[in-house]
């Protein structure tokens, strides 16, 4: 049977670390989608999810209502990212190349650099919606939330959710052609 | 290259399941130290941890008090000392030293001027 979040941080809280292993495994992508949505690159996004987990463990006490932790997480990636973002603004002034990335393992070069390039295009892309909408279609497209899970992370209403979806898509496809294939909504 | 692109399925952190892992084996070893921290504060140790840290403050704010304490008596102690060592005022004027006591002791500022020929009992 599947531990709901409050037993798992009920026991994170006395230092379970297999109980912080799950609860990591299983939000550690929607964290990643909400830091990848405001700061716009794989290796900055990591950052952020790693120290966002261990902020949220520093504060675990603070957790008033465990059920709903996703939401409280989120918001402490969010506040990483851009705490991430003022720094890096003063301390780069150009944008990290994609192609420095670590390139996936197995897969051949000429794939490899396929794929940093329609990450780039997918990327610069997003570059041209509101973190709202950035977290709304990544959280959808690349998480498979529902509207009404997606709703309560980023603290509006699903009506509200379904519109940022609407016009995140439509910027997309606007900016990626017919190429762009999207869920169903 | 571009009839291949698909979707944002592309931006998910785990098709690269070696990176993935890593990302998440990081950030458990970051989180190890707040674990510990807390598995010590939960255990069956934690009572005497609690109690720990007060006694210990309580025990050092009385080593300084005490400390604190034997310094004053000390140094009262060797002021006293000091004045007893000094000559008073019959040995000043010459009387013998038992003499010199009883006046010092008798505390009336005119028993000098009594055995003191030419003195007040004249």
């Amino acid at each position: 049977m599947t531990e709901t979040d409050a037993t798992l941080i009920e026991r994170v809280r006395r230092g379970d670390g297999g109980a912080f292993d799950t609860l990591m495994r299983r939000h550690m992508r929607a964290a990643y989608a909400v830091a990848l949505a405001h700061t716009g690159e794989r290796a900055d996004a990591e950052d952020v999810c790693q120290d966002a987990f261990v902020t949220a463990l520093e504060r675990l006490d603070e957790v008033r209502r465990p059920e709903a932790f996703v939401g409280w997480l989120l918001q402490i990636v969010r506040n990483r990212a851009h705490n991430l973002r003022r720094r890096e603004k003063v301390r780069r002034a150009l944008p990290l190349d994609a192609a420095a990335e670590a390139p996936a393992r197995g897969r051949s070069p000429a794939g490899e650099a396929e794929d940093a390039e329609l990450r780039r295009r997918l990327e610069e892309a997003l570059e041209h919606l509101t973190p709202t909408q950035r977290e709304v279609v990544l959280l959808y497209d690349v998480q498979g939330w529902s509207h009404r899970e997606i709703a309560d992370a980023v603290g509006t209403s699903e009506g509200a959710a379904r519109v940022h979806l609407h016009h995140a898509r439509r910027a997309l496809r606007a900016r990626l052609g017919p190429t762009y294939r999207e869920e169903p909504s | 290259m571009i009839h291949e692109f698909r979707d944002l399925r592309r931006l998910d952190p785990t098709r690269d399941p070696e990176r993935w892992e890593a990302l998440l084996s990081r950030t458990r070893a970051a989180a190890g130290p707040e674990l510990a921290r807390r598995r010590l504060a939960a255990g069956p140790a934690a009572p005497l941890a609690r109690w720990v840290r007060p006694a210990l403050a309580v025990a050092a704010a009385l080593v300084v008090a005490f400390g604190a304490a034997l310094a004053v008596a000390g140094e009262r102690a060797s002021s006293r000392t000091a004045l007893a060592s000094e000559p008073g005022v019959g040995e000043g004027m010459g009387m013998p030293v038992a003499l010199a006591g009883w006046v010092e002791e008798s505390g009336d500022a005119r028993a000098p001027l009594v055995l003191v020929p030419g003195g007040e009992g004249r």
